[in-house]
């Protein structure tokens, strides 16, 4: 609008010039000042002052718009995906086309439901009013692992939106029930199931209505892997069921396990003698020791040990007896400084069924003072259960828990492998990951994805049996992404050389709620942004008409060539030899 | 009476309505293959039968046309030696002048000389050409392929192919399950059934065209070839378990080699429940010389008539037990798959005395055929203590009520108290507060009775209730009390001075009542001490309410105290011998895999594979089929699945199908150890340089 003002301000200046030049009869000097503002005019003919372009607004139709969000002025634009478009509004097969037909469009109003991944990046720097359709019900967000270790916990989060007093329930692909749970008040649930063995496999999730009515149902997939097995040296100072089971539970998972057990007057049980030096360490991953044994270690062995864990070794200490003072000086030297002893608590972990619970079990109460330390374990009221914190390159834990064999007494030894492998996994020496493809979760049938860290020549097989090529995106550098746009529901195969991993894409319609709110989310994302940015910004700025300086230029050059012909030629004779 | 043609018009009549329905009813049937073709068969009638009323409307009205009027005009124009005088023919001639009279006979002679014929000439080239038009549209509609086609262009050569190869027309499966099932014989359709184990099944079926042979093939390779008489082709088979099998005719298989189930519904042996009395050791009361134990037994077909109760009758202690057995024949009330039992067994008939146990239990068959099946119930024991067992016979459970001798103390001090109040004016004041006193002693002795199961330390020896604490030797020298004396249910059995923390007697509800009670008897002992028993009597009452709240909310339980053990002495240890005690190795085994060929199987089916032995795999699987038994929930189908992928290797739900029903019979690993990934090699700098801060 500003503009407007400096053109009107321009022109009155040189009006009021030339009007005053009239009046006091210098003519000559009008004479100059006529081609000065002709220059003027005609630079402005030719480039017309920048101006805010008369903001534009392009109101755009998305699925499930409603006419009482749309206003009824400036052009409609109906994307694809609407439905029911108005008769009088423009089809446009994405954003971008529409933006591009519409180049006057600084302003967007989208209404019904968010930009697809196609539409996102067509917004731009324009600004992006977003009226949401309303919001759907069902499953608006969910969090499972893609990839389990054999006989690893399965464990489901999500949300769930709109529905009052729903269940959902995890089945697996024999559609039997494997967990379910009621949907808390504020819409989350949370559930368990324990993986089999390796393979790749969809468990199913249902939302049940109140009435106990499946709502809605969506394919959960999985892979199931052999882990490498972890190098588990076990040193104890003495024998108890405690250690018996966890021995049993390391053999059965594949463990490489070692064991020397200390019966006392140099009687050793277990595997053959090892000696406890850095080389040695170096061929373990996870190192557990007992109380009494870290009391026993020498000096130079609790020095030797300390070098491995910087180096990349994990030590779990379970601390099964009340600590001496020199174990407690140790424990202290690696971050872990205790109260005095304060005996025995229960502890009720989380899980079981009504028809089995969980037994009840004891551990000390030991747990580190401070807060620099992470919990180990949980029990069913959050409370932790050991502690573990870094060292260098490697990690430490402690653990109070005295009798999880109880566990396996009870018929939960599911639960007990359960416990230990959570806990040897956090504190096990790292393993370097050999580059694998990620592939992204959730995929939609018809939204596009993009898999990164592939290799040359990598393929995927459709369900139907065409077979894609994945070209490298330059742009993405080392991280090796291609893009890929399902055009199948199913089981997708993406073969690299020998590898072949199946991954499942979901049709349109499963998890709708879920696909529309990561929609509203990132449009959302957009509209705040460019509500958050400056409002004139170059590129809607505009030149405006050229015309009106065209005419004042002709006029003045009409002015200047009366001007040359009757004042300047009258008065040549005097100033001009003929 | 007229001397009109009447034979003519008659025929002119018939032929016009004749044409009439050789014109409409081809296009009627056409019009009710159409109805039939879109509709079903109640359509089709619908239609034939408000298109034939049209007709005959149509008819009536063409036969009505055909009138008097029609006949006279016809006949003069087609007859010209009628002389256009045909009327005369139709008035009597009793109207007519002599010479219409004479003109009517001649008309009369020269229609009798040449008969006229009135009929419509054969419209036989429209009749035609409306026939074969109505006869293609018919071929048309009928022939149309059903959908889904099963060729493009249905045409007779593929309609006739189809016609050839023999299809099911009937089946008839005839169940006759065992007779001692009682059930009836029953027939069905359907070529799948459920049926007690042992019925006998038999196939009626019928084919067209007819085949040379049919068989059925079971899933196993067993082939029973079908008998055929007329068109009927028939087999039996009893059935004794559950199979899978396919109709194969002249070579082929029937219906895309589909396959149906038979299930055979295992007979349950009977459930037999004890209904009285309600627990399984019975202790005789007191004046008892019967006992009448029930029963209830229940069998999915049917009992027996009669079944076996055995009375075993344990005599004798220690070393020297006798047992000598009866065994009774039983008949019970009830139809035939629910039946009650019960006996009155005369205890001194039977001999039994003081120390005696008898076990009662009752043995139920079933009719199954041919071993039947029998169940014997939980033992019902009747015993008869002897004299010194009553003391062993109150542990059991360890439960006791309480405290019910106590309470009558606390109203008698109330009463006393009352009472005393009463007499204050006739007594010396002396001789009252000594009195008061007195209660006030008693009220004590009874607080600190109480205060014992709080665990309160006693103070000083209260007179009369023999609850010295120095040693408790006099416990075990204590009298036997007798069934039902409960007063000294703590001396007895009860520790309760140890700290109020840990009496371990009463849950803590009952202490906090019984602390109450305390406060209140301490109060009101105060008063009485000091000589005001008014004063004392709120007291009093109140902590009689507090203990009444106690004895109906209570039950006492004795916890088992575990014992103490002295502390370890250190230097003791290892001190023994410890001849043949040396190091010895790890003797630790991983649990074999288990399944192993489901597993195989179910990895070989996944959607990433392209695994080529699937077909030896899943016969392995077959084979551990066999063995699992009653591990697998439902073996058929899985059978069913395998034979399903196998016939159509290609077929990716079959493969999903089976890769379901795979699922519940693989084998719940015991957790792997996920490893973390190293961190990169910023991370690792960053840990490093953290390392130093961990240092103290």
């Amino acid at each position: 609008m500003n503009m407007h003002w400096i053109e009107i301000a321009v022109l009155l200046c040189l009006g009021l010039a030339v009007l005053g030049a009239v009046v006091r009869g210098r003519r000559r000097g009008l004479f100059v000042l006529l081609q000065v503002a002709m220059a003027v005019t005609m630079y402005f003919c030719l480039f017309p002052p920048l101006r805010d372009g008369a903001s534009h607004t392009l109101t755009i139709l998305n699925q499930d718009w409603a006419l009482a969000h749309a206003p009824d002025v400036g052009p409609i634009v109906v994307l694809p995906e609407a439905t029911r478009p108005p008769e009088h509004a423009e089809r446009a097969p994405d954003l971008a086309t529409a933006l591009r037909r519409h180049p006057e469009a600084t302003r967007l109003h989208l209404v019904g439901r968010g930009l697809s991944a196609r539409d996102l990046p067509a917004v731009g720097d324009r600004s992006l009013e977003f009226s949401p359709a309303p919001a759907m019900s069902g499953v608006v967000w969910l969090r499972h692992p893609q990839t389990r270790a054999r006989g690893g916990d399965f464990q489901v989060q999500g949300q769930v939106q709109g529905l009052a007093k729903a269940r959902v329930e995890l089945r697996d692909p024999a559609d039997a029930l494997l967990a379910q749970g009621d949907v808390g008040s504020d819409g989350r649930f949370d559930l368990h199931a324990r993986m089999r063995v390796a393979g790749t496999l969809a468990l199913s999730l249902r939302l049940l209505d109140e009435g106990g009515q499946v709502f809605k149902q969506m394919p959960l997939p999985v892979r199931v892997i052999d882990a490498k097995p972890a190098r588990v040296w076990i040193l104890s100072g003495a024998t108890n069921p405690e250690l018996k089971y966890l021995r049993r539970w390391a053999r059965d998972a594949g463990l490489d396990l070692h064991t020397r057990t200390q019966a006392g007057a140099g009687v050793v049980l277990g595997d053959g003698a090892r000696a406890l030096d850095v080389a040695q360490l170096h061929e373990v991953d996870a190192l557990l020791l007992d109380a009494r044994q870290v009391d026993r270690l020498s000096d130079s062995q609790i020095e030797v040990i300390d070098r491995a864990v910087r180096d990349g070794l994990g030590v779990l200490l379970r601390l099964d007896e009340p600590l001496s003072a020199r174990t407690r000086q140790r424990l202290s030297d690696w971050g872990f400084r205790f109260g005095p002893d304060q005996g025995t608590a229960l502890v009720q972990l989380d899980g079981g069924t009504k028809q089995a619970p969980l037994p009840v079990l004891h551990r000390r109460i030991l747990m580190p003072l401070g807060k620099d330390w992470a919990p180990l374990w949980r029990d069913a009221h959050g409370t932790a259960l050991g502690a573990w914190r870094a060292r260098g390159r490697g990690r430490i834990a402690i653990t109070g828990l005295d009798d999880s064999f109880q566990l396996v007494l009870a018929g939960h030894s599911a639960q007990h492998g359960a416990l230990w492998s959570q806990a040897i996994a956090v504190i096990a020496r790292g393993i370097t990951q050999t580059r694998t493809p990620t592939i992204p979760w959730p995929l939609w049938q018809g939204e596009r994805a993009s898999v990164c860290g592939l290799g040359e020549a990598a393929t995927i097989v459709a369900p139907e049996g065409q077979t894609l090529a994945l070209p490298l995106d330059p742009a993405t550098g080392a991280r090796r992404c291609a893009a890929f746009w399902p055009e199948h529901a199913g089981w997708h195969v993406l073969e690299q050389g020998q590898e072949r991993i199946p991954f499942l894409v979901w049709s349109a319609d499963t998890a709708a709620a879920w696909h529309h709110q990561i929609k509203v989310d990132a449009t959302a994302d957009i509209a705040t942004a460019s509500s958050h940015r400056p409002h004139a910004n170059p590129a809607a700025r505009e030149r405006g008409p050229a015309w009106p300086w065209f005419l004042a230029w002709l006029l003045l050059a009409g002015l200047s060539w009366r001007m040359e012909k009757t004042v300047l030629v009258a008065k040549s004779p005097q100033g001009l030899p003929n | 009476m007229s001397a009109l043609p009447q034979r003519a018009w008659r025929g002119a009549r018939w032929r016009r309505v004749g044409l009439d329905d050789l014109f409409a009813l081809p296009w009627l049937a056409v019009l009710a293959a159409l109805a039939y073709r879109f509709d079903g068969a109640a359509m089709a009638l619908g239609i034939v039968a408000v298109a034939g009323l049209f007709l005959i409307a149509l008819m009536v009205w063409h036969w009505r046309g055909l009138d008097h009027e029609w006949l006279l005009h016809q006949l003069n124009a087609q007859r010209p030696d009628l002389d256009d005088s045909a009327d005369l023919l139709a008035r009597p001639s009793e109207q007519l002048t002599p010479v219409q009279q004479l003109q009517r006979a001649r008309l009369q002679r020269r229609l009798a000389q040449t008969p006229v014929s009135l009929r419509t000439p054969w419209p036989g080239r429209a009749l035609l050409r409306s026939g074969v038009l109505a006869t293609l549209l018919l071929a048309t509609v009928w022939l149309w392929p059903r959908t889904p086609p099963p060729s493009p262009s249905p045409s007779a050569a593929t309609s006739v192919e189809v016609a050839q190869a023999p299809q099911l027309q009937s089946a008839e499966l005839r169940v006759q399950p065992p007779a001692y099932t009682g059930l009836p014989e029953r027939v069905q359709h359907e070529l799948s059934a459920q049926a007690p184990q042992g019925s006998l099944l038999r196939w009626t079926l019928r084919f067209a065209p007819a085949p040379k042979s049919a068989a059925m093939i079971m899933l196993d390779g067993q082939r029973i070839p079908f008998d055929h008489a007329d068109a009927e082709w028939s087999a039996t088979l009893r059935l004794d378990t559950s199979l899978l099998y396919r109709i194969e005719v002249d070579g082929a298989l029937l219906d895309d080699a589909r396959l149906h189930r038979l299930d055979a519904i295992l007979d349950r042996p009977p459930q037999v429940r004890v209904l009285e009395p309600a627990q399984g050791l019975n202790v005789i009361t007191e004046g008892q010389t019967t006992f009448t134990p029930r029963f209830s037994a229940d069998d999915d077909y049917a009992l027996a008539e009669s079944s076996e109760l055995s009375l075993r009758l344990v005599q004798g202690s220690g070393e020297n037990i006798e047992v000598s057995e009866r065994r009774l024949r039983l008949r019970g009330d009830g139809d035939t798959k629910a039946r009650r039992f019960s006996h009155r067994i005369d205890l001194a008939a039977l001999g039994m005395g003081e120390g005696d146990d008898l076990i009662v239990q009752l043995k139920v068959s079933d009719t199954r055929e041919p071993q039947p099946q029998s169940s014997t119930s939980a033992s019902v024991i009747l015993r008869w203590p002897a004299a010194s067992a009553s003391n062993d016979l109150e542990l059991e459970g360890a439960v006791q009520r309480a405290l019910p001798a106590y309470f009558r103390s606390q109203r008698q001090i109330i009463i006393d108290a009352e009472a005393l109040q009463q007499q204050k004016p006739r007594i010396a004041a002396e001789r009252f507060l000594q009195r008061s006193d007195g209660i006030g002693v008693d009220q004590r002795v009874l607080r600190l009775r109480y205060g014992q199961f709080l665990g309160e330390e006693a103070e000083g020896a209260p007179a009369g209730t023999g609850g010295e604490h120095e040693g408790h030797a006099d416990h075990d020298e204590a009298e036997p009390t007798g069934f039902g004396q409960i007063d000294n249910v703590l001396e007895n059995f009860g520790h309760t001075h140890d700290e109020a923390e840990a009496a371990t007697l009463l849950d803590p509800q009952t202490r906090a009542l019984l602390k109450k009670a305390l406060d209140q008897m301490w109060q009101s002992e105060l008063q009485l001490r000091q000589g005001r028993p008014d004063a004392a009597l709120p007291f009093a009452y109140r902590a009689l309410g507090f203990i009444k709240q106690v004895q109906q909310a209570e039950r006492i339980y004795l916890a088992r105290v575990g014992s103490q053990l002295p502390p370890i002495d250190a230097s003791r240890r290892l001190s023994g011998k410890r001849d043949g005690i040396a190091a010895r190795a790890d003797a630790l085994q991983a649990a074999p895999e288990a399944d192993a060929n489901f597993t195989a199987l179910w990895q070989a089916l996944a959607p990433a594979t392209d695994a080529h032995n699937i077909d030896a795999l899943s016969e392995a699987a077959l084979a551990d089929l066999g063995q699992a038994g009653d591990a697998v929930p439902d073996p058929l189908a899985l059978q069913a699945a395998i034979d399903e992928l196998r016939r159509q290797p290609d077929c990716a739900p079959c493969r999903a199908r089976l890769r379901a029903q795979l699922w519940p019979l693989l084998p719940q690993p015991a957790a792997q150890v996920p490893r973390r990934a190293l961190p990169d090699a910023e991370g690792m700098r960053y840990l490093d340089a953290l390392a130093p801060e961990a240092l103290p």
